[in-house]
């Protein structure tokens, strides 16, 4: 079975919720929407308070290229706009707060049918930007931006990553076994922007059978190829799936389409789906919600907006003592300081963990057993990187491979000393930035 | 705000970690001696026992003083590196050695060569073998006194190394290999018995704490060196297998050559520290003033280390770029 | 017997001689002439290589002030009198920079402050901010894990109680510091006698200051209608009062109902 040649590790998978059906978490009563769900600018507010909204409609401009679209993501009045309030990445954040007025009633001419064929290459990807929609899998990359890479690079490959490698976290599994015709359709959709002959594969880890067979079953007939992953961590990076896919390498500083790829996660491509072929801009995703300290475990197609105190009320509770709230997969994802934290469009899973053994992890020093080395898919050397940075050296650390770090965490996994070293690589990156300035 | 009871805890990703600690893995190494030491005791009976606890025990007790001194809120004592470093540098020692004298190495080995630096990790040169050298040095009398094997009054007598400096090739031209491989010859504690330390090599092998890289380029080199002088002359010089099984060579190879914190990080950077290793105890051997080389040829290919270390050609590369710009 | 002392002391004589003539050689043919003002110039000023001038070290400041003659190379950490004499080596009139001496604009100690989650991870302020906003609910509060510290050449700051606190003493007003803070709560002011400042960084209006922090100013204003000298203006939704038309006189410290306003002695001032 294909893997990347590099590197990886493999933390228990957890998939608790694998064969947990997607429900619909009702629309709260209020939701913050935040004005920076994106790589890029925030985007500028288009309402004002007081303003009555329907759902889809838009709230906030992008702010330039790099940026994205802010929808109303239900009916209702305008309680504020611009209120700073807690995000995901634990800085404050400013958000539109909106009071529902419980009728979800869309705007017009959202939630129709619409014929993909129909529409023009150009007339798809300003559909897509006009949707807001951008990268699902955490990375919050436009994805407008994205599907037109520059007019001197050729994509002849475009990746679904249906890898999903984190532990814990099932929701393209659950879209894919739910809604396999409408995420082919997307995909169909997003590789129709490139050349005809463009070759089409769809990545599964092994550890989602039913999904590769049922992607291979309504592939019949069309130019899809499913590859079937062998189950390691970071599989689902991009620079990881090329590899193993392709066999192609990207280097420092590269980007897919430098070596002719492209790669969506299937939450994306479902979305993208829904934008064109119904109309309807990214304003609820599908989600996890996992960790042993939650009463129910389930996957949830949360309305964006929704606070995660909601999504807790609606699971049952938190069950026990808990110390770690986190959102994303517990291998990248980040770790929250408050439960007042709102859905935004790059939630892939809300953890709830009771991790006993963190207070007593203390780093030791470096004991030079080279598990890192092992374990980091691209071939650096994470334990040289986090000295470095520990012992303020911050201008040597890109010769060492600083920006190839994508801070997968496999080293900081492995190592017997309890070494933070993903965290004194953040740090290194933060100071040698600050050094430059 | 979180509710009482709900306090979390922020911290940077990932948020979960292998089972793999210090302790665990030192332990495992403490387990991967017990053939060897099971074999000293086999071999020279209780004093054998009697050390090995001293040795334990000493470097047990100086890391912990060293902890106390330096206020550290968390002791590494029982951490097992302690524990392996006494259990090596019993290993290392004839099982005649005066107890004073264990002592005395159990302070070189933990205070001057590994806490005196820093403490675990931060030490440039393999600590059991600084112990060892010192002992060697100072009493170099009382740690070539090896005892025979099953000797009921531990008298000493030459090991075959000592014999073959001393006598030639001729005197140990008919020793049995059989008998050098299991271990039925005079020699310190772990070196005898070549079949107990491979079985504890294998143990870490299996574990994926050591890599087979320094110990076949380190006793490859051995027998290269020492197999082309050997063919040479085979009146002069003794067989290399015999070179192999006598000695330190296993032990060192194996244990002491693949020690994380002293050895080279990069694959490149293995193979000439295992070669440089491999060369320097063979001219010790054949051509130096003492009759085992391997404790002086590890030491001194760690004061490499850190070159071999650097030695990125990618980075260096880098660095010169960022140098002209 | 004679000869063997004598020989090894003739010898070893003659070594020494020889090795020593070598010295002198070497010595004259390589040497590299420095300008002896340099030298001068070195040995008044302070002498700790902070670098606060721009320049690595003394020495280079000292070969710089030399040969460019450049007056507006100066030294923040020598005092008037130090600059006096330099520029009556140098044949020329140097001025010192006015005394500096750093301030805090927090007083966000654990005590006072309200807290957010716990923090496990590298006990640096930078280290902390790529996780989150620290472990004080207020975002622009000190962050009080010190990276400020390793900055300071001269032992001027410590930490208390999550909080930063600057020893006025010691500080000399070099500024290295200031660009170490990630959340800048640290400012340069001019040194006095007395001084009174706002304690405060918050931008957040008063309402949501409160919830922060025991001690923040809630922009009431008060002590801008109060103050006799016009001297404190709004800025951001937080009083700062302006140091050279404030007249120390104390009213503002009394007025403010969060005790956001700090009395400063500044001991080597008071000493003169």
């Amino acid at each position: 079975m294909k893997t990347f040649k590099r590197g990886g590790v493999h933390p228990p998978e957890n998939k608790i919720t694998a064969d947990v059906q997607i429900e619909k978490l009702p629309t709260p009563g209020v939701v913050t929407v935040l004005l920076s769900q994106h790589l890029g600018k925030p985007a500028r507010p288009i309402v004002e308070k007081g303003d009555i909204v329907t759902k889809g409609q838009l709230i906030a401009e992008a702010d330039g290229y790099i940026s994205a679209n802010i929808h109303a993501t239900t009916s209702g009045t305008v309680k504020s706009v611009g209120e700073r309030v807690p995000a995901p990445n634990g800085i404050y954040a400013e958000a539109i707060v909106i009071e529902a007025d419980g009728r979800e009633e869309w705007a017009e001419g959202l939630n129709c049918d619409v014929d993909p064929g129909s529409l023009s290459r150009d007339e798809k990807l300003k559909k897509i930007q006009d949707a807001g929609i951008v990268g699902m899998g955490g990375a919050g990359f436009p994805s407008h931006v994205k599907l037109n890479p520059p007019k001197d690079k050729t994509v002849d490959t475009f990746i679904l990553n249906g890898a999903e490698c984190e532990p814990f976290l099932t929701p393209d599994y659950r879209l894919m076994l739910e809604k396999p015709s409408e995420v082919l359709k997307g995909l169909e959709i997003a590789a129709s922007l490139f050349q005809k002959d463009i070759t089409i594969y769809i990545g599964i880890e092994a550890n989602k059978p039913d999904a590769i067979s049922i992607m291979k079953n309504y592939s019949r007939g069309r130019s899809f190829t499913v590859v079937p992953l062998k189950t390691k961590y970071p599989q689902g990076c991009e620079k990881q799936l090329i590899n193993t896919i392709t066999g192609r390498t990207m280097l420092e500083g590269q980007l897919p389409f430098d070596v002719g790829c492209l790669v969506h996660n299937v939450a994306t491509i479902y979305a993208i789906y829904e934008a064109i072929a119904k109309n309807k801009p990214l304003v609820e995703r599908v989600l996890t919600v996992s960790g042993m300290q939650i009463r129910n475990r389930k996957n949830l197609s949360v309305t964006i907006g929704t606070k995660i105190e909601d999504v807790i009320n609606y699971c049952g509770g938190i069950v026990g003592d808990i110390n770690q709230l986190i959102v994303g997969g517990p291998m990248m994802g980040r770790a929250q300081h408050t439960f007042d934290v709102p859905v935004t469009k790059t939630t892939s899973g809300i953890l709830f963990i009771e991790n006993e053994k963190l207070e007593s992890l203390r780093e030791r020093a470096c004991v030079r057993c080279g598990k890192c080395i092992v374990a980091c898919p691209q071939g650096r050397e994470p334990w040289l990187m986090a000295n470095l940075a520990q012992n303020q050296h911050f201008d040597e650390l890109p010769c060492y491979g600083l920006n190839d770090c994508m801070e997968c965490g496999s080293c900081t996994y492995v190592c017997p000393s309890k070494r933070d070293i993903v965290h004194w690589i953040k740090y290194g990156k933060a100071m040698a930035a600050h050094q430059k300035r | 705000m979180p509710a009482q009871g709900e306090r979390l805890t922020v911290s940077y990703a990932p948020h979960i970690r292998s089972g793999e600690s210090i302790e665990r893995v030192m332990y495992t190494v403490a387990i991967a001696l017990i053939p060897a030491t099971a074999a000293s005791f086999y071999y020279f009976g209780f004093r054998a026992f009697w050390v090995t606890a001293l040795s334990v025990l000493s470097c047990i007790f100086f890391e912990f003083v060293i902890n106390k001194i330096r206020k550290k809120k968390h002791l590494t004592c029982f951490d097992g590196s302690a524990v392996v470093t006494g259990l090596l540098l019993a290993l290392n020692i004839p099982a005649t050695l005066p107890y004073w004298m264990i002592i005395m190495g159990a302070f070189v080995c933990i205070v001057i060569a590994k806490e005196l630096f820093g403490g675990l990790g931060y030490n440039p040169f393999n600590p059991v073998l600084v112990g060892r050298v010192f002992l060697i040095i100072s009493f170099p009398v009382a740690m070539t006194a090896w005892p025979e094997p099953f000797a009921v009054d531990m008298i000493s007598a030459a090991s075959p190394l000592g014999l073959l400096k001393t006598e030639g090739a001729a005197a140990v031209a008919d020793m049995h290999f059989w008998k050098l491989f299991f271990g039925e010859i005079t020699g310190s504690m772990g070196e005898t018995s070549a079949l107990a330390i491979l079985l504890g090599a294998a143990v870490l092998y299996i574990r994926g704490y050591i890599t087979l890289t320094i110990p076949l380029s380190f006793i490859g080199t051995t027998f290269a060196f020492t197999g082309i002088f050997y063919l040479l002359d085979a009146t002069q010089y003794a067989s290399p297998v015999f070179h192999l099984l006598t000695g330190g060579l296993m032990l060192g190879a194996f244990f002491m050559a693949t020690d994380w914190v002293t050895s080279p990080m990069s694959f490149r950077g293995q193979i000439i520290f295992g070669i440089g290793c491999g060369l320097l105890t063979g001219i010790i051997r054949l051509f130096g003033g003492y009759p085992e080389g391997v404790a002086f040829s590890i030491l001194i290919m760690n004061a490499f280390v850190p070159l071999l270390d650097r030695w990125d050609f990618v980075a260096l590369k880098k660095k010169k770029e960022a140098r002209q710009s | 017997m004679v000869e063997s002392i004598l020989i090894p002391v003739v010898s070893l004589t003659v070594t020494a001689i020889v090795l020593g003539g070598c010295i002198v050689f070497v010595s004259k043919k390589y040497y590299v002439y420095e300008d002896p003002m340099i030298e001068k110039v070195t040995t008044l000023l302070p002498g700790a290589n902070c670098g606060a001038c721009g320049y690595p070290g003394c020495a280079q400041l000292a070969a710089a002030l030399v040969e460019t003659k450049d007056a507006t190379a100066v030294c923040p950490v020598a005092d008037e009198e130090t600059m006096a004499k330099i520029g009556e080596v140098l044949g020329m009139t140097l001025s010192g920079a006015k005394p500096l001496v750093c301030t805090v604009r927090c007083q966000g100690s654990n005590a006072v402050s309200k807290e957010t989650a716990r923090y496990h991870g590298i006990m640096d302020c930078w280290a902390a901010l790529q996780v989150f906003h620290g472990t004080k609910l207020c975002p622009y509060a000190c962050i009080g894990l010190g990276s400020c510290l390793n900055a300071c050449n001269y032992d001027a700051l410590s930490l208390s109680d999550g909080l930063v606190h600057i020893d006025g003493e010691r500080c000399v007003g070099c500024a290295l510091c200031i660009s170490e803070c990630p959340t800048q709560v640290l400012e340069m002011t001019e040194r006095s006698a007395w001084r009174y400042y706002v304690a405060c960084s918050s931008r957040d209006k008063g309402n949501l200051t409160r919830k922060y922090c025991d001690v923040g100013c809630i922009a009431c204003q008060r002590c801008v209608k109060e103050c006799p000298a016009d001297a404190i203006n709004m800025e951001d939704n937080c009083a700062v009062i302006d140091q050279d038309a404030c007249v120390a006189c104390g009213v503002c410290a009394d007025v403010c109902p969060t005790n956001s306003i700090v009395l400063i002695h500044d001991p080597i001032k008071t000493k003169d």
